[in-house]
């Protein structure tokens, strides 16, 4: 049984942050300010094969809605820690989170730009690179700076996301329904944690815990984020398969532009979710607690309760 | 906060009054740290309570057929009990059954994409897509 | 709840004799022990049965069951009397474990069992009595002579136990 928290009006405009360590930075940041609608067609090459999906943007003042043409009456809202799912007017799901404001060292920079042009507009390209490896191509639109495509490398150069907006029209979106919005869950942060600070070139930045007992941990290495999830119940994810990777066994499933990883140690169930490249998988889950046989007592529940 | 405890046990073993049973239920309401006291002492209890009865050897006492009478009353729950505390009885069931404790890929997104929407990448590089397919079914 | 009082003893032992073996078995992790106690406690109830004064008969019996298991564990140890439950402990109840038996293969069932054998005596009793015999905590509290506050405690602190060794 969920404990309903407070209610809010609309999801609270938070100042984003300003720290604007890099040039990317800036440039991601007057990307967030853009007011548009677009649909956006995201194609992902992973060791599962490709994964797409095209929805329906609309962007103002720092919030993000989406929905899904091929699910209608489902809608996604998010934006300055908030995200909520709704399916036919009802939520499916929700959190609340708010951050630290912490910045990771920059780990990436960006070239000079180069102007393009890109459904029919001015736009600027630019080419972000780090650790001397080339990780994404950035198009922003010249006029109001939304991002309108993105693609995301793999270490050895090969392609592991596009992100293109397919149709573009930078009119600010019709004002969203003012209704209430459940938060569902909420989250505090500034939580201990035994998780690494560092790893793999990413930064721990929050630590969260709800009432519902999830530990997660958000890092980010200035681009790409994944979350470290320490669950105090039964992992129980239906989709995803076995995978070695750092000598462990893991469950790994892909969706558009994400991985989830599952498994299950002796505490609890963990997973890792986030949009980095393959590559870089590896590396981050050796640096987590290993999955190990979560022991009698779970395969006693597992047995008692099916 | 003073926790449960062994009112736990003694819930599960159907040996608490109706009034202690509310009192119970409200808290474990609010309390995630006794809900899963809960769920874990539910299952030790089932555990040991599905623990085969082992049948007599043979021929240690007169009669060849030693016919098991069930000495187990009918605890638990209480029957025939008001419907709020039912109501809560059933809703706490649905934190207390381990069933409830396994997760989905939504929750996770849903936690992942609220922390994602303040990163300064956030935005079309950083949209968090639900699960269609499983929202689908 | 009215209960009709078995008044032979081979009504008991057609009745109660395999929770009475169960009981010794769950308690001892020995089968040879167990099949002793339901003997003993046997003849006992045939010997008590004359003098038994109508009341609760199950708390009698497994009075009787309790305090028969216990001399018999004295008597094994060749011990002069001494106070319960600390002197029990250490006695070992257990039967010796299985060597080079490889846990990951043994049955749930007998993992509990182990987990079970390794409570101390006082918590264990209170779990077999509760969860395999079946009593309420009034008929333990009988059974065992202590109050019912002092059952639950026992065995909700037993069940904690169980949780740590199960893990």
């Amino acid at each position: 049984m969920r404990r309903l928290a407070a209610f809010v009006t609309a999801l609270v405009l938070l100042p984003a942050s300003t720290a604007f360590a890099t040039e990317l930075d800036e440039l991601l940041e007057e990307s967030r300010e853009a007011s548009y609608s677009a649909e956006q067609v995201i194609t992902c090459s992973t060791p599962d094969g490709v994964h797409d999906a095209v929805i329906e943007l609309s962007q103002s003042s720092g919030e993000l809605h989406v929905g899904a043409p091929v699910a209608p009456g489902v809608e996604l809202a998010a934006g300055s820690g908030g995200w909520t799912l709704v399916r036919e007017g009802a939520v499916v799901s929700s959190a609340n989170v708010e951050g630290t404001g912490d910045v990771p060292e920059p780990r990436y920079s960006v070239d000079d730009g180069a102007d393009t042009e890109y459904l029919g507009r001015d736009a600027v390209r630019y080419e972000m690179a780090g650790d001397g490896v080339v990780r994404a191509e950035l198009v922003f639109d010249a006029e109001i700076g939304a991002l309108l495509r993105v693609v995301t490398f793999n270490g050895d150069g090969s392609v592991y996301c596009e992100r293109r907006f397919i149709t573009f029209d930078p009119e600010a979106p019709p004002p969203g329904d003012e209704e209430t919005t459940e938060v569902v869950r909420s989250a505090e942060g500034g939580v201990d944690s035994d998780l690494p600070d560092t790893l793999a070139g990413f930064e721990r930045l929050d630590v969260y815990e709800d009432d519902a007992g999830f530990v997660f941990a958000y890092y980010s290495d200035g681009f790409f984020s994944f979350a470290v999830f320490q669950i105090p119940s039964l992992l129980s994810i239906d989709t995803g398969s076995p995978v070695t990777l750092a000598d462990r066994v893991y469950t790994r499933s892909f969706s558009p532009g994400q991985v989830t990883f599952a498994w299950e140690t002796r505490s609890g169930g963990m997973a890792m979710v986030g949009d980095l490249p393959p590559d870089m998988h590896e590396e981050v889950l050796a640096g987590l607690p290993a999955p190990q046989d979560p022991g009698l007592f779970r395969r006693l529940w597992r047995s008692l309760f099916g | 906060m003073t926790h449960l405890g062994e009112m736990i046990s003694a819930y599960l073993d159907g040996e608490l009054s109706r009034p202690e049973i509310e009192q119970l239920l409200i808290h474990l309401d609010g309390c995630g740290r006794c809900a899963a006291d809960m769920q874990d002492a539910q299952i030790v209890r089932s555990a040991v309570r599905s623990l085969p009865l082992l049948e007599l050897p043979a021929g240690l006492v007169p009669e060849a057929e030693t016919e098991l009478v069930s000495l187990h009353r009918n605890r638990g729950f209480l029957v025939g009990a008001a419907a709020a505390v039912v109501a809560l009885v059933i809703a706490i069931a649905a934190i207390v059954t381990p069933s409830a404790a396994t997760v989905s890929l939504e929750e996770l997104n849903s936690r992942y994409g609220a922390r994602a929407s303040l990163d300064p990448a956030f935005g079309p590089a950083k949209v968090v897509v639900p699960d269609l397919a499983q929202l689908l079914e | 709840m009215t209960e009709s009082v078995p008044l032979t003893w081979e009504e008991v032992a057609r009745v109660y004799g395999r929770k009475i073996y169960n009981f010794a078995y769950r308690l001892t992790g020995n089968s040879d022990d167990a099949a002793d106690l339901v003997q003993e406690v046997l003849l006992r109830v045939r010997r008590g049965l004359a003098s038994y004064q109508p009341g609760s008969f199950e708390g009698w019996l497994w009075r009787i069951t309790r305090n028969a298991f216990l001399d018999d564990v004295r008597r094994r140890n060749r011990r002069p009397t001494t106070p319960l439950p600390d002197e029990v402990d250490r006695w070992s109840l257990a039967s010796a474990p299985a060597a080079d038996t490889e846990y990951s293969r043994i049955s749930i069932g007998d993992d509990v069992q182990k987990a079970l054998l390794e409570l101390p005596y006082e918590f264990r009793e209170a779990v077999v009595l509760c969860d395999i015999v079946g009593l309420s905590y009034e008929e333990i509290a009988r059974a065992v002579a202590v109050p019912v506050g002092t059952v639950r405690s026992r065995i909700h602190r037993g069940r904690r136990l169980l949780r740590e060794s199960l893990t």
